[in-house]
């Protein structure tokens, strides 16, 4: 018996980390269609009493997807710590870091958050980032389709916490100061996004083909849902940029169709980055689901959380 | 420990039930990281009725992105104006907030049918999870919404005789008028019978209060509940709005505007040139607004530290589990 297998009889993992992380894409899409989809349509639907019933029920689905999102994100943050087995000590300062912001998140309920708290959580943010991003860019294949989406989406949430920062880091000292773009760096954040989302598309899809098992099905979906978005951008596109921004955090500023292909990939390559690499895939889709810089603390923390397990799928 | 499916599935389970439970007893779970207006302390009395003044330049302001209003008709696709910038200040009395857009042209009259006035408003959330458009049934919103015809009618009130000066007056009535005069039974002034506050021919303020829960449903509030002051100038292609109240007024309808509170609101803004009005609105999307207890002192820090103290214990533990144990990628059972 070598070493190291006395110390998993020792040890044994709390959860399995790879189960919990597909739980938590499950509760991300639920927060999606629920919470950030569902509800805010209500908004739409008559003021009449008979109807008040519905729409309360609708919002109480949703408040318990809200709130599903952050629960199950502690335990597998709780199931990567105990499972933390890996020798690498940038990738223990990245859980430490993705600690932090759960801890900041559930800080920020009991007392409205000082700037210093706001920056100190996005720092954290950060780092954490870096550090989950760190492996990816020593690897030799850095350069790799799948890599390179990871880093995107990384720095779509960097940017977007570097937003914030500044927001907050401005409020601290008196003075008006200069007055720094972070509309920009969001904007910057979108293209990354959009970028990353695409590339995991078509990585999975390069993927599939080299294995000859191209997917028509899942092919002929992203097909669809391309389509799909572009009419709904061209034909109507007050509520196209309405849901992009309700759901995922897209404001809408690129080209339709930037956004149309990026669906289409990832509707396309997802499924068949899954048949090979599932933990990859399952990071990619929380990180895809929990959108663009949106600002509950349950889906930053999924963000992170995807990111972790992408940037770990990708090395497996 | 856990290991398993079966104990998974109970974990999973659990998990289910505790969502459900703080759901049901209404226990937040999740916090807003998003943008955050700040509210700077005053120790002097606030600057409530000049926008230009120094104080507020000392204010570092946060700049909001505005869109078009594109979801109930009439709709804006493209925003009118691209951002607001938001300062906000506190005393112990009161609380005030300046808005800053360019514009620019300064449009302050509607006498005309096809004349429209610059607008800004501020929207604060009475409930959790009220839609930012206009509210909904399950969560109010109270609005200040500042107009620049009634700013410049506290001034110096113009009419359609300012307008059309040699147009015949045979059914109008002639200003200087007594109020409440010309109310006759075939509704001399239709509006002002009805007691729409548009037509009134004083208004309290430039600033008018009012309640929404949904499309269609705007209201004012009562004229003695109209307690929102409004300040405005147009300079160098800027308009600057100051919308102050007092802090504790104890209507259930108003925001509570508490020191030591967190608040959610939203801005939007009209350009009358582009012929906005109503729904044709640059609108912002929810922003937290915090409005500090005192003067910022090692106490407010607390929740700073405690997270600090927090993430160097996790530190800590997970280097000490780290190091105990060999690498087997995601944590699950080797292969």
């Amino acid at each position: 018996m070598t070493a190291g297998a006395a110390a998993l009889r020792m040890r044994p993992a709390l959860a399995p980390a790879s189960a919990v992380a597909a739980w938590l894409l499950a509760a991300t899409v639920l927060d999606l269609i629920l919470t950030r989809l569902a509800s805010r349509m209500m908004i739409f639907a008559p003021k009449d009493p008979a109807l008040a019933g519905p729409a309360a029920a609708v919002g109480r689905l949703a408040a318990f997807a809200d709130a599903l999102v952050p629960l199950v994100g502690l335990v597998l943050l709780v199931a990567l710590i105990d499972g933390a087995r890996r020798p690498g000590t940038v990738d223990r300062i990245g859980l430490t870091a993705t600690a932090g912001v759960a801890v900041a998140g559930v800080l920020a309920i009991a007392a409205p958050p000082s700037p210093w708290m706001g920056a100190g959580a996005e720092l954290l943010v950060v780092a954490a980032l870096i550090c989950f991003a760190t492996p990816l860019m020593r690897s030799n294949r850095r350069a790799s389709p799948l890599n390179m989406a990871v880093l995107s989406l990384a720095g779509a949430a960097g940017l977007a916490a570097l937003a914030r920062v500044l927001e907050d880091l401005g409020a601290v000292g008196p003075g008006g100061g200069i007055l720094v773009s972070e509309t920009g760096l969001r904007a910057a954040g979108e293209v990354l996004f959009i970028v990353g989302a695409a590339t995991a598309g078509w990585s999975g899809l390069r993927s599939a083909r080299r294995a000859g098992a191209v997917p028509r099905l899942a092919v002929g979906a992203g097909a669809m849902v391309a389509v799909l978005v572009l009419g709904a951008s061209t034909f109507a596109p007050s509520m196209t940029a309405m849901i992009l921004i309700w759901s995922l955090g897209l404001s809408g500023a690129l080209p339709a169709i930037s956004y149309a292909a990026a669906a289409g990939l990832v509707t396309a390559g997802l499924p068949a980055l899954a048949g090979k690499r599932r933990a990859a895939a399952v990071g990619l889709g929380i990180v895809l689901l929990a959108g663009n810089a949106l600002s509950a603390s349950g889906l930053l923390l999924a963000g992170l959380l995807g990111i972790a397990i992408a940037a770990r799928g990708v090395q497996d | 420990m856990i290991r398993g499916e079966r104990p998974l599935r109970l974990l999973g389970l659990l998990l289910v039930g505790l969502t459900a439970v703080l759901t049901t007893l209404g226990v937040p779970v999740t916090s807003a990281q998003g943008a955050t207006v700040h509210v700077v302390r005053s120790d002097v009395p606030l600057p409530v009725n000049d926008p230009w003044a120094a104080a507020w330049d000392a204010v570092r302001p946060i700049e909001v992105t505005l869109s078009g209003q594109a979801v109930a008709p009439p709709r804006l696709l493209i925003p009118s104006v691209a951002t607001v910038r938001a300062r906000a200040m506190v005393d112990d009395e009161r609380f005030a907030m300046l808005l800053e857009w360019a514009d620019p042209t300064s449009d302050e009259d509607v006498l005309d049918v096809g004349r429209f006035a610059d607008q800004a408003a501020m929207q604060f959330a009475l409930g959790s999870g009220t839609s930012v458009c206009m509210g909904q049934q399950a969560g109010a919103l109270n609005i200040w919404h500042w107009k620049a015809d009634w700013a410049a009618d506290l001034a110096a009130r113009k009419d359609i005789e300012q307008r059309f000066p040699n147009a015949p007056q045979d059914e109008h009535v002639p200003p200087g008028l007594a109020e409440g005069a010309g109310l006759g039974p075939g509704g001399f002034l239709t509006g002002r019978a009805a007691g729409n506050p548009r037509s009134a021919l004083t208004h309290p303020s430039a600033v008018e209060d009012l309640i929404a829960a949904g499309f269609g449903t705007l209201t004012p509030e009562p004229f003695d509940r109209q307690d929102v002051a409004g300040a405005s100038s147009y300079r160098d292609g800027t308009w600057r709005v100051v919308m102050s109240r007092r802090l504790d007024n104890g209507d259930p309808n108003d925001a509570a505007l508490e020191a030591g509170r967190s608040l959610v609101v939203a801005f939007a803004v009209w350009d009358g040139a582009r012929g906005d009005r109503n729904g044709l609105k640059s609108v912002s999307a929810w922003l937290s607004l915090v409005i500090p207890a005192r003067e910022m002192s090692l106490l407010d820090h607390l929740p700073f530290l405690v997270l600090i103290l927090v993430v160097l214990a996790l530190g800590a533990w997970l280097f000490w589990i780290g190091g105990r144990q060999p690498a087997i990628g995601l944590g699950g059972p080797p292969a």
